[in-house]
């Protein structure tokens, strides 16, 4: 008896928990589909020049961005998995301070603006093209011995450093280029600082941009204390629904292959 | 067989990713030392020095001393929350079917993988009267300093909730679940088994997902107030990330704006110390 209602508060938590975390789905949903409809809703948002201009240009950086993170990091990482086991040492604890010690916001906006990307649309992709977490995380992986000894075979044979990096170790497993690629996709759909700081022409301003500019103008609907405008918080839910779709299918994503790695570690273990 | 070694090949990989960490991961850090000059654009890291001046200024404003004390209670309240609660409902979630847990986890991870911009957007949705269609105050919930302050709390657990959990989950599932039958076949409770077996276990999982929450909450608290905040509710929610935008880009002293982001990294570096040290001494006591 004790144990059925402890399960019961157990799913009862769980569901609360479920309704709460699925709050701006719910929120966003619920707002765009009131009147008139979520799908005029929708088609208002999709026919807005600024919300489907700031939907391609955040689509473009993840394009043009993600590929490139993931060059870099793949890079770096296959280049520091070479490196002696003292110089290793070296190498991760300088791109393991950068993960713990920042500056803020106004050195990073200083250092931007000193080297001259203010006021250009690069400023939305170099400042965060890298990573030292997956180049950390990913400098390990090729040092494990599998790695290393398929790495060295495909030396001896001939092979060159690009090759046995692209045709040898990226290939070996799926999650190699998928991780960082993910990853990277999402930071640049999701980033809205540089943007916000450095971008001054609204052409190029991504979708996080335009939704931020179009809840500051609906102060009178949303009761913020901000300024009074025409977008509709139909609208806005609707704008703010399209910019969690890909959030929605990195966690599905993520949430769904784990119980293949976990399958893979307990068979391992046995 | 000797292996063939390629320096030149390794150096020119691995320059694109030195150069950026360089530019902007280090050069920021340097450029703190503009809290102690006189700034200027022209030279922007070679300023005339003038010691502890600017720090003078921004502890005699009122409104920094403010944003001080709420950046040092978000950073606590927001981390216990985040790292302990999860622990729970994943220890509950351990031996549920795969597709369940996964498909609840996937959907409390949405949260985790959304920008503030868009959290931002659902929390003034749901913040505000008119979309409960009640009158039960004069206005939204982000218009009162008390209310809007445990708001920025609740959004931002439940921002950083989903991972956590995620995070437990997986480590739960990937020990052996032999652990639980022993417990429970020599007559264990399911809070014994939780507090013996799952806490030990999950311990130094708990130290790493602590370390790495308090080091982002400091950021996400920033980002946060940068798009719920407004001078109504500054006195509960400004913190010196979004004071230090305020000042630096806002009204132009810039200096003054770096000595606060010196303050935030040092009020950063002591919570990520201190939560070290607890994590060890934690360790230690479950071992």
């Amino acid at each position: 008896m004790r144990r059925t209602a402890g399960r019961f508060g157990i799913a009862l938590f769980a569901m609360f928990t479920l309704i709460l975390l699925s709050y701006p789905a719910v929120a966003f949903a619920w707002h765009a589909a009131a009147a008139p409809g979520l799908l005029s809703s929708m088609h208002d948002v999709l026919t807005r020049r600024g919300i489907y201009q700031g939907f391609g240009v955040s689509l473009l950086l993840v394009v043009v961005s993600g590929p490139l993170s993931v060059a870099m990091t793949l890079l770096a990482s296959y280049a520091a998995s070479n490196l002696s086991r003292r110089h290793f040492r070296v190498f991760v604890i300088i791109i393991t301070i950068p993960l713990f010690v920042r500056a803020g916001l106004v050195p990073f906006y200083m250092v931007v603006r000193s080297v001259g990307l203010a006021g250009s649309p690069a400023a939305m992709i170099i400042p965060i093209l890298g990573s030292p977490a997956m180049v950390l995380l990913f400098s390990h992986v090729f040092r494990r011995t599998d790695y290393v000894t398929v790495r060295d075979a495909a030396r001896i044979d001939g092979a060159g450093e690009l090759r046995v990096l692209t045709s040898i170790l990226c290939p070996s497993s799926p999650w190699i280029v998928a991780l960082p690629l993910v990853t990277a996709a999402l930071e640049f759909w999701n980033s809205w600082i540089p943007a916000f700081l450095f971008v001054n022409d609204s052409r190029f301003y991504p979708l996080q941009i335009v939704i931020r500019e179009m809840a500051a103008f609906s102060g009178s609907s949303l009761d913020v204390g901000m300024g009074h405008g025409a977008v509709s918080s139909n609208v806005l839910a609707a704008a703010g629904l399209l910019a969690l779709v890909p959030s929605c299918l990195l966690a599905m994503l993520i949430a769904f292959h784990a119980d293949d790695t976990i399958a893979t570690r307990r068979l391992r273990s046995k | 067989m000797v292996v063939p070694r390629n320096h030149l090949a390794w150096t020119l990989m691995l320059l694109p990713f030195a150069l950026w960490l360089v530019v902007f991961a280090y050069a920021p850090l340097f450029g703190l030392v503009a809290a102690f000059e006189d700034f200027s654009w022209g030279r922007p890291f070679v300023g005339a020095w003038v010691g502890l001046r600017n720090f003078a200024f921004l502890f005699a404003d009122p409104f920094f001393r403010v944003a001080a004390v709420n950046t040092m209670f978000f950073a606590l309240v927001k981390s216990v929350l985040i790292v302990s609660m999860p622990l729970f409902l994943a220890y509950a979630f351990r031996r549920a079917s795969r597709n369940a847990s996964f498909a609840y986890s996937g959907t409390v991870m949405v949260t985790h993988f959304s920008s503030w911009v868009v959290i931002g957007v659902a929390v003034r949705i749901l913040a505000s009267p008119q979309t409960w269609d009640i009158a039960l105050r004069a206005g939204s919930l982000l218009n009162s300093p008390v209310d809007a302050r445990w708001l920025f709390v609740l959004s931002d657990f439940l921002k950083g909730y989903g991972w956590v959990f995620f995070v437990y989950l997986v480590a739960l599932r990937s020990f052996d679940p032999e652990y639980w039958e022993v417990a429970e076949t020599e007559g264990a409770s399911t809070l014994q088994t939780f507090v013996h077996v799952a806490v030990p276990l999950l311990a130094p999982v708990a130290a790493v997902v602590a370390v790495l929450t308090v080091t982002n909450v400091v950021d996400s608290t920033t980002d946060q107030a940068l798009n719920l905040s407004h001078p109504g509710i500054y006195s509960a929610t400004d913190v010196i990330g979004s004071y230090a935008y305020r000042t630096a880009i806002r009204s132009g002293h810039i200096a003054r704006a770096v000595a606060a982001s010196l303050v935030e990294t040092g009020i950063r570096g002591a919570v990520v110390v201190a939560t070290l040290l607890a994590g060890m001494k934690f360790l230690r006591r479950v071992r």
